[in-house]
Formats: structure tokens, C-alpha cells, sequence
């Protein structure tokens, strides 16, 4: 079971995190990414365990043979340094180059009375569309894990105040849950992660890359709860400063028991899922065993 | 609305709606740690209640009651 827990936290501690970002404001990205490939990641690859977990994905999900295996575990890792960096790049101030491919979903649903909810995943970079995705119509609030470190969240914290995005975090309190229930009541959107589940939570258990992987039920029963519109949205590292957000509406039939509709929805995210791990194999960052 | 219906209806929606094993409800069950109700479900029940006895849960009112029984207490005394 232990290879199935994640710590839902950055790496490093505030301190390194404050020095990353003031030297991040005077040296390019391109500088810290090569660093990282040479001196880093192999490392990694060899000696963490995440390295035997990427392995294991491509190798044995993605069937993929040996020597490639190998390589996308690296590129893999090179990657996951890479959206990290560009992380506390953009805490930095710095810009990238961000498109949106499907902007006229988000426009449609942005113009209704309702609200949304939006579905993302550990793939990509996530963290850029909540500074690039704005609604000028709806509040956006993320919901986030409370066990990040501070001093990402206080850097998110000031990027988002630049922007209508608040982060909800989950409470024992459970205040939570009427901050989100009253955003869509206000017709707000609401930003889940969606691939995670956590042991002792109700889960979906969908065939996922050819074989039963469980999902949290939450985000999906939420969204067939209040019969609002859902979003997939994955934002993925397509050049060295330069993202695609991809938006994809997730139909599902309200008419159905809602036992139903939740299968739906969630097969219909493990599709899009799978689509986009199609198209970018190495940027799947979840570094546990998924299928445990 | 009497006592017993209220029951009756909260059981009937945690059966049917959030999953619960009917076995497991009795009146002094956790809402969490016996009936297994996660904290997303929570969003579930605050729309179910809305919706089977017309009134909004606060959070505020929710302090302390963290069991099947006190859960229909609380039920009774808004819907009185």
C-alpha cells in the first residue's frame, strides 16, 4: 500500500524555494533545465524511487520496449524538473507563451447562469492554467491539499490575487464543503483534481490504459449532485516556454440515476486522459503505483 | 414532520445516494469513521437535505454533530 501514497507537497523548503525564485528573476529557465537533466534527474532516475515507478509505466502500460523505457523515464523526469522550474519561474515573474485550445467551451460555460466544474490531473503543469485561464464573468476557486508547503502557497496565494482564482483547501473543519456548495450556488467554477484517490475516500473504479485503476468519486459526484456542465482541462509543456491548455466538455445524461452518471462522467475523463497521455507520454507525474 | 420519517429519510438517502452499508447506521454511528462519509459527500448531503427537507445546512449549525442521531436532531429542529 505504501507504493500508493503521495505526499501531495513540492519538494525542497521555503528557504529553498525563496532562493530558486530571486535567482530565477536574473538567470533563464534553459540554464536551471540543463543543470537539472545533467546533474539531477539521472540521479533521480537511478536511485529514487519514483525512477522505478516511471520504468514500470512505460515499460509495462505503455508497452513500450527496454531501451525506450529507459528513455522516457528520463525524459520523463527532465520534464517533471521542467514544469517544477517553470513553476517557481512564473512565482519569478516570468512569462511564458500560453494557448488555449478549446476557448470557446470555456466561453459557452462562462456565460451561463450556472456554474462549472473543472477536472485536472497530475500531467502537465496544472498550476499554469489558473494563472492563464481567468474568467472575467465567474470566481474560479481550486481546491487544493492542505499539506503544501507555505511558501508555495504564499507564492500562489500573490499570483492569484492578481487574478479571480482563490484556493479552497480541504479542512477537517469541512468548511470546505460549503465554500463549495455556495460557489456553485453563486455560479462560480470550481476546480478539482480528479485523479487522485486517497485510501478511505469512495472511489470509481474505471479501466484506465488497459487495466481497472481507481478514481476519486468526489469531483464526479459533486458535478452530477448539482447537474452542472464539466470541464477537462490539461495544460501541457509543448516547447521550452510554451503551453497548451486543453479544454474539453465532458457530457453526461442528468436523466440517469446518479450512480450512473458518476461512471460516466468518470469514464469520460479516463478518456480524455488517456488521449492526452497518448499525446504526451512523458508528462504523466504521477509517481506512485496508480494501479495498486 | 415526526421523528421517525426523518430517520427514515436520511437512512433511505444514505443508502441510495452517498452509498452506506444499511447495517452500519445505527443512532450513535460516526458520520465519518462508521458510515465511511468522506468529506466531498458532505457537498452531497448539504444539496440532498436542500432538497428532501427544503432548507439549507449552515456551517456553523454543524458544530458537534458528528453522528447518525445528532444528525436527525439537527434535521428535526430546523424542520419544526
Amino acid at each position: 500500500m505504501a507504493d500508493r501514497q503521495w505526499i501531495g507537497t513540492t519538494f525542497g523548503n521555503g528557504w529553498m524555494h525563496r532562493v530558486l525564485i530571486r535567482v530565477l528573476r536574473f538567470i533563464d529557465v534553459r540554464f536551471f533545465y540543463v543543470f537539472s537533466d545533467i546533474f539531477i534527474v539521472p540521479f533521480c532516475v537511478l536511485f529514487n524511487h519514483s525512477g522505478k515507478i516511471a520504468f514500470s509505466f512505460y515499460r509495462h502500460r505503455l508497452h513500450n520496449n527496454l531501451l525506450k523505457s529507459c528513455w522516457l523515464t528520463y525524459r520523463n523526469h527532465c520534464l517533471f524538473s521542467q514544469v517544477v522550474i517553470d513553476k517557481f519561474a512564473m512565482y519569478a515573474g516570468k512569462g511564458f507563451d500560453v494557448t488555449i485550445s478549446g476557448t470557446d467551451h470555456f466561453k459557452r460555460l462562462e456565460a451561463l447562469d450556472d456554474g462549472f466544474i473543472q477536472l485536472s490531473s497530475h500531467i502537465g503543469n496544472y498550476e499554469i492554467a489558473g494563472y492563464s485561464l481567468n474568467s472575467t464573468k465567474k470566481g474560479i476557486h481550486a481546491i487544493v491539499y492542505p499539506s503544501e508547503k507555505e511558501s508555495v502557497m504564499n507564492n500562489r496565494n500573490s499570483m492569484f490575487n492578481r487574478t479571480n482564482v482563490s484556493m479552497i483547501a480541504l479542512k477537517e473543519d469541512m468548511s470546505h464543503l460549503f465554500e463549495i456548495d455556495e460557489a456553485l450556488s453563486r455560479g462560480d467554477v470550481i476546480s478539482f483534481p480528479a485523479d487522485r484517490h486517497v485510501e478511505g475516500t469512495r472511489c470509481v473504479t474505471v479501466p484506465f490504459l488497459g487495466e481497472d485503476a481507481k478514481f476519486p468519486q468526489g469531483p464526479f459526484s459533486v458535478a452530477a449532485m448539482h447537474g452542472v456542465e464539466v470541464l477537462a482541462v490539461n495544460v501541457m509543456k509543448a516547447g521550452l516556454k510554451k503551453y497548451i491548455i486543453y479544454l474539453t466538455p465532458l457530457s453526461y445524461d442528468t436523466n440517469e440515476p446518479r450512480k450512473v452518471q458518476i461512471q460516466e462522467l468518470c469514464r469520460k475523463y479516463v478518456d480524455e486522459l488517456e488521449h492526452m497521455i497518448g499525446k504526451y507520454p512523458t508528462q504523466w507525474f504521477n509517481f506512485y503505483d496508480f494501479w495498486a | 414532520m415526526e421523528r421517525k420519517e426523518i430517520e427514515e429519510k436520511v437512512k433511505a438517502f444514505l443508502i441510495e445516494d452517498i452509498e452506506v452499508d444499511e447495517d452500519k447506521i445505527f443512532p450513535d454511528a460516526k458520520l465519518k469513521d462508521d458510515l465511511g462519509i468522506d468529506s466531498l459527500d458532505f457537498v452531497d448531503i448539504v444539496v440532498l437535505v436542500n432538497n428532501k427537507f427544503g432548507f439549507k445546512i449552515k456551517q456553523e449549525e454543524m458544530i458537534g454533530v458528528d453522528t447518525f442521531s445528532k444528525f436527525c436532531d439537527y434535521i428535526e429542529t430546523k424542520v419544526k
